[in-house]
């Protein structure tokens, strides 16, 4: 079978390989990197209290809201983005 | 005299909501009237939650700007409430909110930017994994090859969008100086997030190689990932794909049934 | 995360350390700053891998650790979380610290987390309440856990008991020892007019095992001014002046310093910490003298 030979060569393709020579083949492809910052933890947020506490900015009053995106998100082009 | 359970259901309902048939009656004025007190324990837990979603969602809060996505998350909170007393665990459904944000309505592909956020958390603070033990496979004999299951890394996720995610998220990023612009027409793309170590890497997929993963991720044996891959791409080549995903880790082992 | 007992329990020394964040990770391991200790909020290593992991398990070789947790909701009339506390074990045995604490507080009702530091009535009830849940949790962890008293911006009618023989009465019951914040002692002192001094005077100092300082915020109204508890500024001088009577009082002690929002250079914290240190050196000298 067409399949099986595929297979047979692939996985003996492999183990040829070994651990070292399929690292090696690692880094080749096309894509985004991203050092995984060290991210504060959220959880520091629950003894933080804010100390915008007694502001309307983040008590839900609506006066403190935008309605309308207003950020980069005018870059974003094309698209039929109106709902049909 | 309420008992403590009373206290805290009519609390909690007053801190989510200021009109709530409340707690107020129960706190002590002073120089201060309950409602003022309660109003300080209202900001800090909106807050809270809030920096909770903006530290995991940071290019969905740039594409929308600050104050609109104060106004998301405000309705998100109030209708998706937390369920873990780990921060972390909070905001999985941004995503699936924002599809049914009237106000989002327009920004269409809001809330696969969201999912790719979402998976790109969940990758950071997932397991370690060291590379497949390839040496292991010669013990495998050759007929049993077709029914192998590989594992695919904990640090990973798969993900298909029909907007450019990886492009949108890619120049949102902070420290990008470059131009902004974005065509959402450039096509459907399919995402690999994996973590190696400290990075975390976005790689765009061709349909074959998605269609392999995910199966495998699904618990599919090789010989029927193969034929899947085969009915997307007749040249679909097995060995590139499996010298390219156990040798940068998203495959890290296997089982043999 | 580290595979099980790796590390041996070293003791937490009477002297000053600061909370490890996030931020702080790189600079930590690659300039080794001198303090006595490290504590870390244990849910932010809730997560089964990565970046927090990779560095707690250095940084764990080089420092005595101490895990304080911020949601398990300890004093809510909510079934205990036991996934919560199979994460917080899982962690207990992975790391080894010397020291577990919670606070004197709860943040969830009927399955809804405000992932807050919510306030108690002071009430035989609560009381009975949280010694129950403590006993609880130790039982679950096997191991004793500390509990620390909260800042507060109201408080409730029908509480009889003061805040220190809330705070007393429950360690007492309980059995437990005492993670005292002295910040927090000031800002409830000011938002509720007590002496700080008398809490400091009433509490069982036998059972202070570890002091917390912080900074807060003053927020002015019309009616006057409420402070609030934001671990994001140094430790005032009212606040120092506290320490030190407590110092006078307990003898030193295991001090952190908190610092959780706008997070200053490593520097600044390790300057704090230097001041908590020379406090506890100054005021034993003095009672020794």
């Amino acid at each position: 079978m067409k399949r099986r030979t595929l297979i047979n060569s692939a996985i003996s393709g492999l183990i040829a390989l070994g651990v070292s020579g399929v690292a090696m083949n690692a880094s080749a492809a096309e894509m985004e990197k991203c050092y995984g910052v060290a991210k504060a933890g959220k959880n520091d947020c629950q003894t933080a209290n804010s100390s915008c506490a007694g502001t309307s900015k983040a008590d839900g009053q609506k006066d403190a809201f935008v309605l309308v995106p207003t950020g980069s998100c005018e870059k974003l082009v094309g698209g039929n983005l109106e709902s049909a | 005299m309420p008992g403590l359970r009373e206290v805290q259901e009519r609390f909690s309902a007053n801190v989510l909501d200021a009109d709530a048939v409340g707690i107020a009656a129960d706190v002590k004025a002073g120089a201060f009237e309950p409602r003022l007190r309660l109003q300080v324990y209202r900001n800090n837990v909106f807050t809270g939650l809030t920096d909770a979603l903006r530290a995991v969602y940071p290019v969905v809060e740039k594409l929308v700007g600050e104050g609109f996505f104060l106004y998301a998350s405000n309705e998100f909170i109030k209708r998706n409430p937390s369920t873990s007393g780990d921060l972390h665990a909070f905001g999985s459904g941004f995503g699936s909110f924002l599809a049914t944000f009237e106000p989002a309505k327009k920004l269409s592909y809001l809330p696969d930017v969201a999912q790719l956020e979402w998976n790109y958390h969940e990758v950071y603070h997932e397991a370690d994994a060291d590379a497949m033990d390839v040496d292991a496979l010669q013990l495998i004999a050759p007929d049993q090859y077709e029914r192998l299951q590989f594992r695919l890394n904990p640090a990973c996720r798969l993900m298909q969008s029909v907007f450019p995610v990886i492009e949108i998220w890619r120049v949102n990023q902070e420290g990008y100086s470059g131009d902004q612009t974005v065509d959402l027409d450039a096509g459907a793309v399919n995402v690999l997030l994996l973590r190696q170590g400290e990075e975390i890497e976005l790689h765009p997929l061709d349909a074959g190689d998605y269609a392999m993963l995910a199966m495998f991720a699904r618990g599919d044996q090789l010989g029927d990932c193969l034929g899947a891959a085969q009915r997307i791409d007749a040249a679909f080549d097995l060995t590139g794909f499996l010298s390219r995903f156990v040798g940068n880790r998203a495959l890290i082992d296997f089982t043999a049934c | 995360m580290p595979d099980r007992e790796f590390f041996t329990c070293d003791p937490i020394p009477a002297s000053a350390g600061i909370g490890l964040r996030g931020p702080h990770y790189r600079e930590v391991v690659e300039s080794s700053p001198k303090v006595g200790f490290l504590e870390v909020h244990s849910e932010n290593y809730f997560g089964r891998g990565g970046v927090p992991h990779a560095y707690l398990e250095r940084i764990r070789r080089d420092y005595p650790l101490s895990f304080h947790g911020v949601g398990l909701s300890l004093g809510s009339t909510d079934p205990l979380d036991r996934d919560h506390l199979r994460r917080l074990g899982q962690l207990i045995d992975a790391y080894q610290p010397d020291f577990v604490s919670e606070h004197l507080s709860w943040g969830s009702f009927g399955g809804r987390y405000l992932n807050d530091l919510l306030p108690l009535p002071y009430t035989e009830e609560v009381v009975n309440h949280l010694v129950e849940r403590i006993h609880q949790v130790q039982d679950i962890l096997e191991r004793p856990i500390m509990v620390e008293n909260v800042s507060c911006y109201l408080e409730f009618e029908h509480s009889h008991l003061s805040e220190w023989e809330f705070v007393a009465s429950v360690a007492e019951s309980a059995d437990c020892d005492l993670l005292l914040d002295i910040n927090n002692i000031y800002v409830n002192a000011h938002n509720h007019g007590f002496s700080a001094g008398d809490f400091l005077h009433r509490v069982p100092g036998s059972r202070v095992r570890e002091i917390h300082l912080a900074g807060h915020t003053i927020k002015h109204y019309d009616q006057g001014t409420i402070i609030i508890d934001t671990h994001d500024h140094r430790v005032c001088p009212q606040v120092w002046a506290l320490y030190r009577e407590a110092i006078a009082m307990y003898g030193p002690k295991p001090t952190l310093i908190e610092w959780d929002s706008d997070l200053p250079e490593l520097d600044v914290l390790v300057d704090e910490a230097n001041i908590a240190q020379s406090v506890m050196q100054e005021t034993d000298h003095a009672r020794v003298a």
